[in-house]
């Protein structure tokens, strides 16, 4: 499933004196299979602009078509029979757009872990056996990393912080999304929750999920991560390319109040003084090509 | 949405009913409440609807947000409208409608209906003007300096106010909570809106139990912040915030009172019709 939407605009508080512009024209293509960054200052319409995509958040105007769906506004009265129909196809786009928000935990509700998990499976697909319930359940949890048997029977409330996210991370993923967008999925993890969180980005990326879209404030781990990289400034989007074609330009990202990975500020004070390194901005690749260039300059010295 | 229903949404505005003691300016309403209903003639409610009218003037707030508060209770003036024109009783009544369902309807009863609407529509406009002029922080600190006196009779006064502004300060957090959680259950594909009451009460859990869960983390956080600042509501505490009577509050007063004065002459004089 492609995402393309066009000169999309929202405003919260319409018509009201507290008006907000959070969007102001958005246009952008994410095709599938990517496995997409989303950067931008805070404020600046990420999230009110990824809630687009699963119809949470109405299109007010412009044109939003994710796979076959087409979200964009009709202004033509809709039948009962049409409503209905839309509104099944609502449901069926938020199964296929599986959105994990900013601390996920706090939407933990049920009385066991299993019962959180399968909720989603339960409201997306009512007329699967109970068994079928369990085998779905179950590759989540497992895909998360966590121990079924183990955790299954546990309140969600005592777990632990990443234990918690891993839960609802499961939640999302349950129902087989082919498109799982993620808000901030870091904010409040300590290094090593980090690194296993994009692992497990990853692996889903590989085996069970087309496309990744991810919110992140972190610039090193977009520059790791992301193939593909969209800046939001001011409710539009502003450029998209690689990490690397957009870290490079280190004066453009910094206009728009981010900052460049540590690779990229590396790369940039070493050419001051005359190294030149040519990397993508992933750690490996930038120690892998300082690596090179300190052998080359060893053969030169002998 | 959600935040839409709340009133006491403040407008930020600078007038002299912004800047009016919020202690003067609560008296001033109850004033003003027992001004219409004392009112017993039209002549009255011209007196007062005109007070409001030149507040509202003054304070800057349009006149979209004082609708914006009629529009949450237009239900409940309606609903004594009808109730009104048709059970109310009174004796020498000239009977005007009687015909299919609208019966017993008597030019009596049409009156004291719309006098009995007037009456609820020029409360609630008077009331929304001091919650649109005054922020919750100042509206509490006036009520808190109003009801002084009753800590002599050893009343928990400051930690009353101290509940209401925390709470009044984690209405808006709250409510953005819950729309957070009610879109993070909608795309789990929670559906909210099909189904009966009964079904559609239990689809609200997994919006009830979160919210309650970060209800009480917030005010664990909130409890904890204040412990370690020593916060303690004992006597000798200083407001940053000084209650001053000023001219404005002094100039509405006076009209105040003069509105009163004029109410009451128009009671005595001009015939009471209710
Ligand atoms: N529920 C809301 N009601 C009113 N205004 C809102 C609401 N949510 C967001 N806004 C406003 O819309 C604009 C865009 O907000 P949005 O949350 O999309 O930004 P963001 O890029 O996700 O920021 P952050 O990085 O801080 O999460 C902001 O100016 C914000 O104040
Ligand atoms: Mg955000």
């Amino acid at each position: 499933m492609d995402i393309f939407c066009k000169d999309l605009y929202y405003q919260y508080n319409k018509n009201t004196e507290f008006v907000s512009y959070a969007l102001n024209g958005v246009s952008l293509t994410i095709k599938e299979g990517e496995f997409f960054g989303i950067i931008g200052h805070t404020g600046s319409g990420k999230s009110t602009f990824i809630q687009h995509l699963n119809g949470l958040i109405p299109v007010e105007q412009g044109i939003l078509t994710v796979g076959d769906y087409d979200l964009s506004k009709t202004d033509v009265k809709k039948s009962k029979k049409e409503k209905k129909q839309l509104k099944d196809n609502l449901k069926n786009l938020r199964r296929s757009v599986g959105m994990v928000f900013q601390y996920p935990e706090y939407q933990l509700f049920a009385e066991t872990v299993f019962d959180d998990v399968s909720f989603g499976i339960k409201n997306f697909m009512p007329n699967l056996s109970p068994e079928e319930v369990r085998i779905l359940t179950k590759n989540a949890i497992e895909t998360v990393g966590l121990d079924y048997e183990k955790i299954k029977d546990k309140s969600p409330f005592e777990l632990s912080g990443g234990q918690k996210r891993r839960v609802a991370i499961a939640g999302v993923i349950a129902s087989r999304p082919s498109i799982l967008i993620l808000d901030e999925p870091c904010a409040g993890l300590d290094p090593t929750g980090k690194t296993a969180l994009w692992n497990l980005l990853h692996s889903l990326h590989e085996r069970v999920i087309k496309t990744i879209i991810v919110v992140s404030h972190d610039m090193n781990d977009v520059a790791s991560n992301c193939t593909s990289v969209a800046v939001f400034n001011r409710g539009k989007v502003i450029k998209t390319g690689t990490p690397k074609e957009l870290f490079s330009d280190s004066a453009f990202i910094s206009d728009c109040g981010l900052e460049v990975p540590v690779t990229a500020y590396l790369t940039e004070n070493l050419k001051n003084v005359g190294i030149k390194i040519d990397s993508d901005y992933t750690i490996n690749r930038f120690a892998e090509s300082f690596a090179n260039y300190l052998k080359n300059t060893e053969k030169a010295d002998l | 949405m959600l935040k839409d229903v709340v009133f006491g949404q403040y407008y930020p505005a600078k007038s002299p009913v912004h800047r009016m003691d919020p202690r003067s300016k609560i008296v001033l309403l109850i004033l003003y409440i027992v001004m219409i209903f004392i009112v017993k003639n039209f002549w009255g409610f011209l007196l007062t609807g005109g007070l409001l009218l030149a507040t509202v003037f003054l304070s800057k707030v349009p006149l979209k947000s004082m609708l914006r508060s009629v529009k949450a209770i237009i239900f409940i003036i309606l609903f004594t409208f009808i109730i009104n024109i048709f059970f109310h009783k009174e004796d020498g009544a000239k009977i005007l409608w009687d015909v299919w369902l609208i019966r017993n309807v008597t030019d009596k009863s049409l009156y004291y209906a719309i006098f009995m609407a007037l009456r609820l529509l020029l409360l609630v406009l008077g009331s929304s003007i001091l919650t649109l002029t005054t922020t919750p922080v100042s509206l509490t600190d006036g009520i808190e300096s109003l009801l002084k006196p009753l800590s002599y009779i050893k009343f928990p006064v400051h930690e009353l106010a101290l509940i209401m502004s925390i709470a009044l300060r984690f209405i808006p957090t709250l409510m953005e909570e819950t729309e957070r959680i009610i879109a993070a259950q909608k795309a789990r594909g929670a559906d909210f809106e099909s189904g009966n009451l009964f079904k559609r009460a239990k689809a609200l859990l997994p919006v009830l139990i979160p919210l309650i869960t970060s209800a009480f983390r917030r005010a664990e956080e909130l409890g904890d912040a204040m412990d370690a600042r020593c916060y303690n509501g004992s006597k000798n505490r200083t407001k940053y915030k000084k209650l001053k009577f000023s001219l404005v509050d002094l100039f509405g007063t006076v009209l105040s009172l003069t509105v009163l004065a004029g109410v009451i002459l128009c009671n005595l004089y001009l015939g009471a019709t209710i």
